[in-house]
């Protein structure tokens, strides 16, 4: 089973959650889908097993071959080659090339256009015990983490208890990570800030037709707003995270209360896991 | 010769335009004819890569020089491989003076980019 831990912004909570959870349902497969700043390492603090490269054709342009002819750059959806016919130059710009293979395709001269692979990220893996650990890390300045995503997440073997922490926001890569998880939970805070940022993720995990509930973190007696803002929208809070100042002091130095919540949430995968059958 | 200036209008009397991307109009002046046309920058509110897009219709226009005030990194670079040379006018001047200027040989060459800290500093919301 695929359960994704996605929120709208950064800072909810939501990785302290899916440390816990993974940990709680161990041996289970944390995943950390946040290419671009991922911090699942954090709290986990994995020893990295294997590391390997992540890469994707780019064009190289072959000066004795080329005509200067400018096919290849007009056509380029994202303007990443350009082509000087006066001076006889062509020049690329790696951090606008999503590697779509356009420029090569359409090149007529033959041998003039070459693919060439170029670094964009790695893949790392490892453990901290019962745990295993994936995640990517994307080269700074990189225009897509889509593809990097695509290529951790085939990584992913279907038989084993897959926990995903899912990039910040509501754009492609979180799409990327969604869009095949069996389940969803939204960690989101009661705060005015934070209950808008969860509509919005919310509205993307319908359009995607994922089944979701929500973790409430911070959780303080007596404000209701989030509850209120769920019963309307008829979601459940199926997991709540207390407020409290040692909670928040021990996630200040990387330590978490594992022990505390392990019962709490070996519960709730058990939930979600009957609800699904 | 033809000279590709960067502005905020469409006359002579319109002022030189500071951002090379992202300026309102261009201004292309035939030195020999002293005829000059003015076209609505197509790129100006583009997502990405504007300053290369406009940098190839410099190209592509046949000028050889690119009077600005500010060029990106990616603009520079491209302009530099097309041996475009490129000079620096002040944004307050308006077309007609910066053309004087150049062809009086005051105006300074640009040799480095405007980095995106620097626009950030003089354009604080050139990318909203
Ligand atoms: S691979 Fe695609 S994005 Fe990259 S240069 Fe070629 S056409 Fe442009
Ligand atoms: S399409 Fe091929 S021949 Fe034409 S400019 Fe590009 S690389 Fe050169």
């Amino acid at each position: 089973m695929k359960i994704a831990i996605a929120s709208g912004k950064g800072g909810t909570g939501k990785t302290t959650f899916t440390t816990l959870f993974a940990y709680a349902n161990r041996p289970a497969l944390y995943v950390d889908t946040d290419v671009e700043e991922p911090n699942g390492h954090f709290f986990l603090k994995p020893e990295i097993t294997e590391e390997k490269d992540f890469s994707e054709l780019v064009p190289e342009i072959k000066d004795d071959k080329c005509t200067f002819c400018g096919i290849c750059a007009d056509e380029c959806p994202y303007k990443a080659l350009v082509i000087i016919k006066p001076t006889k130059k062509w020049l690329f710009f790696p951090e606008l090339c999503h590697s779509c293979g356009i420029c090569s395709y359409v090149c007529p001269e033959k041998g003039a256009l070459v693919e060439v692979p170029r670094k964009k990220g790695i893949i790392r893996k490892g453990k901290a015990g019962d745990v295993r650990f994936l995640g990517g890390l994307l080269n700074l300045g990189e225009p897509t983490a889509v593809p990097l995503i695509s290529a951790v997440k085939r990584e992913i073997k279907d038989d084993e208890k897959v926990i995903i922490d899912a990039p910040p926001g509501t754009s492609c890569p979180v799409v990327e990570v969604l869009r095949d998880v069996d389940y969803v939970l939204l960690v989101s805070e009661p705060t005015p800030f934070g209950i808008h940022d969860l509509s919005l993720t919310v509205e993307l995990v319908r359009d995607l037709g994922k089944p979701f509930s929500i973790v409430e973190n911070k959780y303080k007696e007596g404000n209701t707003s989030l509850e209120e803002y769920a019963k309307k929208e008829n979601i459940e809070i199926i997991y709540r995270i207390p407020f409290e100042e040692e909670i928040a002091k021990g996630y200040s130095k990387g330590e978490l209360p594992f022990a505390r919540f392990e019962q709490g949430m070996k519960e709730l995968y058990q939930k979600i896991e009957r609800r699904l059958k | 010769m033809k000279i590709f200036i960067t502005s905020t209008g469409n006359s002579l009397k319109s002022k030189v335009d500071p951002k090379f991307g992202r300026c309102d109009y261009f201004i292309i002046y035939d030195t020999e004819t002293k005829e000059f046309e003015a076209k609505e920058n197509p790129y100006k509110a583009g997502q990405s890569s504007v300053g290369i897009s406009l940098a190839q219709t410099v190209i592509k226009t046949g000028s050889t020089v690119a009077i600005s005030t500010n060029f990106g990194p990616n603009a520079h670079r491209v302009l530099k491989e097309g041996d475009i040379k490129m000079y620096k006018a002040d944004e307050d001047m308006t077309i007609e003076e910066a053309i004087k200027n150049y062809l009086n040989g005051k105006l300074k060459e640009v040799m480095s980019a405007t980095s995106h800290e620097q626009a950030d500093k003089i354009f604080p919301h050139h990318n909203e």
